[in-house]
């Protein structure tokens, strides 16, 4: 599996561009850039226990959105921010995941969330490409 | 920066206003209005500011017209600078056209010293002012809570600041509202939000949020500034702050709540972050409920934000002068408003409420006035105080502009200069900067921002406000 990210200008906000030669592919891209971001703003880490994940969505478009705000609650809550990722499947509507991650002293809050705007989750040659916009 | 030209019918009905059809585009239900100067418009035309206005004018029960304020630009659902209002009986409530940041705001306190007796001060204020004021990433607050607390805190807001002596019955007067939304419902926040602000009472936060020393630099209206207590060169601070984490968690819930049952509504938009469901259905009621506990949050936030400034001041002024609260505004909020009679829920995503002297909801204090407007500036230009006019109410649901605006994005400011330069540009024109790092200070560099004072122009010909005063930094402590 492959995949990629690109970050876009927009006026306001963070706009993350994924592309993935599958959905799960593109799930796992998305949330080590999305930790890549975080560990950028915390600045210094520690090594951390794994931890796992399950979120659920409705449909793809929001399975995405709830899978970067989870890891956006845990960042702030628990300092633990993911690095990279062991597993992640998606069966149905619903991701598990077992993830690396590291300690943080702060808990990063400049990404607020991520948004449903402009929210798109398609088939493209060669896989899945995604745009979502992240509140910062 | 993307740039996104945009082109709709429009009319220009006046040097600062310009109207949208509701022909414009098949799926309008009302106009859109545009306030700005050619100069302004030709600034939102270049991003997607005017796609996501008309987006709003196509939800259901919305009211002639939508309205975008001087300062707009483009952001998520809403555009930063959007006014909408619904009725309350047939119409809905948007999180996403509330925003993440539930009841972002400003308030400004007003010193009795002049700056200038304070010049040496400066530096060591705005240093124990960065220390004193938990900024930056998710640093815990000063304020702890329990689960009970956190309660008093949703339901109450600057009240039960009272009661833990952080607070004056003269600051709960001089706060929007009261400093307390009674709609409140503490128990329709979710555990989740509950939890990230539990630690957050008297914290900063990221990105745009700011502790700023100023001094007044200019007055414009004599008699408003008097009642205001504003004077030249008097030395007065500035925060920028709101709900923190709760409020991120509580519009991520209800996102996602209403994006799911909208459907059963039969509602459908033209962009999903605009989920929306009646303001009377269930669902509607529970996110106004929890909104307005997490605007609570976000009063008594820059109240105990307040309590550390004046205890900061008081030590490096040597208990020379007392911090009064002159005015506290709110920016991201649907409130529940009687216009004509009608009760709205007015939407405001990146507008201040500006209420005219006659206005019920205006403070007693200032009802010879109207309610003061506080519009910070880009880090480094000048702020405004302006106030409020009746004339807003039938032109704008009693709105204005809430700041300069995002001109480019984050990565442009950047591009455009280095945190390195901007932090030297600063203190070269003496300005004392407190920030976690230069790439904060780059992305909230003064050229990433609109000119304030084209801006405030603009709002003041309109007759939405008039300008009071004008006040210019001294010392920054970035978030």
């Amino acid at each position: 599996m492959s995949a990629t990210h690109e970050f876009l200008d927009h006026t306001s906000e963070l706009k993350l561009r994924l592309r993935g030669d599958t959905f799960e592919a593109l799930l796992g891209e998305a949330g080590r850039a999305l930790g890549g971001l975080l560990l950028a703003e915390a600045g210094r880490s520690r090594s951390a226990a794994p931890r796992k994940f399950e979120v659920e969505g409705h449909d793809r478009a929001t399975l995405l959105v709830d899978w970067l705000n989870e890891i956006l609650y845990v960042a702030e809550v628990d300092r633990w921010v993911l690095t990279g990722l062991e597993t992640l499947c998606v069966s149905g509507t619903v991701l598990r995941a077992h993830a690396v991650g590291v300690s943080v002293p702060v808990s990063p809050a400049r990404i607020k969330a991520a948004t449903l705007h402009d929210l798109d989750v398609k088939a493209v040659p060669g896989g899945i490409l995604a745009e979502v916009v992240l509140d910062v | 920066m993307t740039t996104v030209a945009q082109s709709y019918p429009h009319t220009r009905l006046g040097d600062e206003l310009v109207e949208i059809p509701a022909s414009a585009r098949a799926d309008m239900r009302v106009a859109a209005r545009v306030y700005a100067d050619q100069g302004l418009w030709e600034q939102m035309i270049r991003d997607r500011t005017l796609s996501q206005l008309i987006n709003v004018a196509t939800l259901p029960g919305v009211l002639d017209p939508v309205l975008a304020m001087p300062d707009a630009h483009e952001g998520y659902g809403f555009p930063v600078g959007g006014v909408a209002a619904f009725s309350a009986e047939d119409g809905i409530i948007s999180p996403g056209g509330v925003g993440y940041d539930i009841n972002c705001g400003v308030r400004l306190l007003a010193s009795e010293v002049e700056a200038a007796a304070l010049r040496d001060r400066i530096e060591p204020l705005v240093h124990e002012l960065s220390r004193t004021v938990p900024s930056g990433a998710g640093r815990s607050g000063p304020v702890p809570l329990d689960g009970a607390g956190l309660d008093r805190v949703l339901g109450d807001g600057c009240h039960y600041l009272v009661e833990r002596g952080l607070a004056t019955d003269d600051d709960v007067d001089a706060t929007e509202a009261g400093g307390r939304l009674p709609q409140a419902d503490p128990g329709a926040v979710s555990p989740r939000a509950k939890q990230r602000g539990r630690p957050q009472l008297g914290t900063l936060g990221s990105g745009n949020h700011f502790v700023e020393v100023q001094v007044v630099d200019e007055i414009f209206d004599d008699d408003a500034a008097t009642a205001l207590g504003l004077w030249p060169g008097q030395c007065t601070i500035l925060i920028h702050t709101g709900s923190r984490g709760l409020g991120h968690q509580v519009c991520t819930d209800y996102v996602r709540q209403m994006d799911r049952v909208m459907p059963r509504y039969g509602i459908r938009l033209p962009d999903r972050e605009l989920a929306c469901a009646p303001f009377a259905s269930p669902e509607g009621k529970a996110y106004f409920g929890a909104m307005c506990a997490a605007a609570n949050f976000a009063f008594a936030n820059r109240q105990a934000v307040t309590h550390a400034v004046r205890r900061t001041f008081e030590r490096i002024v040597a208990g020379r002068s007392e911090l009064r609260l002159v005015y506290d505004v709110t920016h991201n909020m649907a409130k529940l408003e009687n216009h004509g009679g009608a009760d709205l829920v007015v939407h405001r995503k990146g507008a201040t409420r500006a209420f005219g002297p006659s206005h019920p909801e205006t403070p007693p204090r200032y009802r010879a006035v109207g309610q003061p407007v506080l519009i910070p500036g880009s880090m480094g230009t000048a702020s405004y105080v302006l106030a409020g006019t009746d004339a807003a109410l039938s032109r704008s649901y009693g709105s204005c502009c809430h700041g300069a605006g995002r001109a480019m994005s984050r990565r442009a400011a950047k591009r455009l200069r280095p945190g390195h330069e901007v932090r030297q540009e600063l203190a070269d024109r003496g300005i004392v900067v407190r920030c976690p790092g230069n790439q904060e200070l780059a992305e909230e560099a003064p050229h990433a921002y609109k000119d304030v004072d084209r801006v405030v122009e603009v709002v003041h010909r309109a007759g939405l406000a008039r300008k009071v005063a004008r006040l210019v930094p001294l010392g920054v402590i970035k978030g």
